[in-house]
C-alpha cells in the first residue's frame, strides 16, 4: 500500500502502514526520494500504523535518512510500535536518528 | 517444482513442512505460518516476533543470494518442535552457496543500508547453523529455545 503523504505547517509527513518487508517496501522509498526531489526540507516518518518490519525496510528508511541529509533536509521518525522499535533498539539504528514518542513533538522540534 | 507457489504439508502438531518458490511476496506468508505454528507450541509474543523476524532474514537472504533474484528456486522449509519443546527451522535451498568466509554479521557502527539479515538472525535466535556440505545447496538451522533467557 502507498503511503499517506500530508503536510503540517512545513513538514511533510509520511505514513507508512502495515507490514513493511522486502517484496513492498519499494513504495515507501520512492516516497521519500520523491518528496526529497520535491524540495521538502522537513521530513517526518509517523510509524504509528506500521506493524512490522524487516532488515529491508529498515534499510529503506536508512537510505531515506542518507538522502535527506545529502540534502540538507531533517528526517524524523515518530510513533514507533514497540516491535518496531525493539528492532531499532537491537540494530542499534536508533542512535543515528531522531525518533520521537509523537508526531507533535516531533513536529516542534524541528528547528 | 510444481507450479504452486507454495505448498504446505502438516506432518503432526508438532512438525510443518513447507516448499516454495523463491518469491520475495510469499515471506509474508511463512511469517503468519510460524507466528501460528509457534503460538501453538506455547512461544510467547515476544519470542513469536523474533520467531518471524529470523525467519523473513533468513527467506529473504536465500532469494537474493541463493537464488539471485531467480523467482522458480526452490526452497524447503520445516518447522519442528523437539523433544525439549524447542522450535527448529530447517531451510533448504538448492541454490549457489555463499563463501563462507564472507558469512559475517557486519559492523553496527556504520550506517548502511543492508547487511543486517545475518545480525538479526543470530541476535533473535539462539542457534543459527550453515551447512555447505551438501552436493546441492545450503541448509540453515534456527532453533529458539523454549526456556532459554537470553542476554540482550
Amino acid at each position: 500500500m502507498e503511503p499517506t503523504i500530508e503536510k503540517q505547517q512545513d513538514v511533510i509527513i509520511i505514513k507508512p502502514e502495515g507490514e513493511i518487508d522486502t517484496h513492498n517496501c519499494e513504495a515507501l522509498k520512492q516516497t521519500i526520494q520523491n518528496e526529497l526531489q520535491k524540495g521538502a526540507k522537513r521530513l517526518l516518518i509517523d510509524m504509528s500504523q506500521v506493524s512490522y518490519m524487516d532488515s529491508a525496510a529498515l534499510g529503506v528508511l536508512v537510505s531515506g535518512f542518507k538522502n535527506a541529509r545529502a540534502s540538507r533536509a531533517q528526517f524524523k521518525l515518530a510513533n514507533m510500535q514497540p516491535a518496531v522499535a525493539k528492532i531499532f533498539q537491537l540494530t542499534r539504528l536508533s542512535k543515528f536518528f531522531d525518533i520521537h514518542n509523537s508526531s507533535d513533538e516531533a513536529i516542534a522540534s524541528f528547528k | 517444482m510444481s507450479d504452486k507457489p507454495l505448498k504446505v504439508r502438516e506432518v503432526s502438531n508438532q512438525e510443518l513442512q513447507i516448499t516454495l518458490m523463491s518469491r520475495n511476496e510469499l515471506i509474508r506468508d511463512l511469517r503468519q505460518k510460524i507466528k501460528h505454528f509457534a503460538k501453538q507450541q506455547g512461544f510467547g509474543d515476544d519470542d513469536v516476533f523474533e520467531v518471524q523476524l529470523a525467519l523473513n532474514e533468513a527467506l529473504a537472504n536465500v532469494i537474493e543470494h541463493a537464488y539471485r533474484g531467480d523467482q522458480n528456486g526452490r526452497i524447503d522449509v520445516k518447522f519442528h518442535a523437539d523433544a525439549n519443546g524447542d522450535l527448529v527451522i530447517i531451510i533448504k535451498d538448492y541454490g549457489q552457496k555463499c563463501d563462507p568466509t564472507r558469512l559475517k554479521p557486519r559492523d553496527l557502527d556504520e550506517l548502511r543500508d543492508g547487511g543486517l539479515g545475518l545480525f538479526l538472525m543470530e541476535k533473535l535466535m539462539d542457534v543459527v547453523q550453515f551447512d555447505f556440505s551438501q552436493d546441492d545447496g545450503t541448509v540453515l538451522t534456527l532453533i529458539k529455545r523454549k526456556q532459554c533467557q537470553k542476554e540482550a
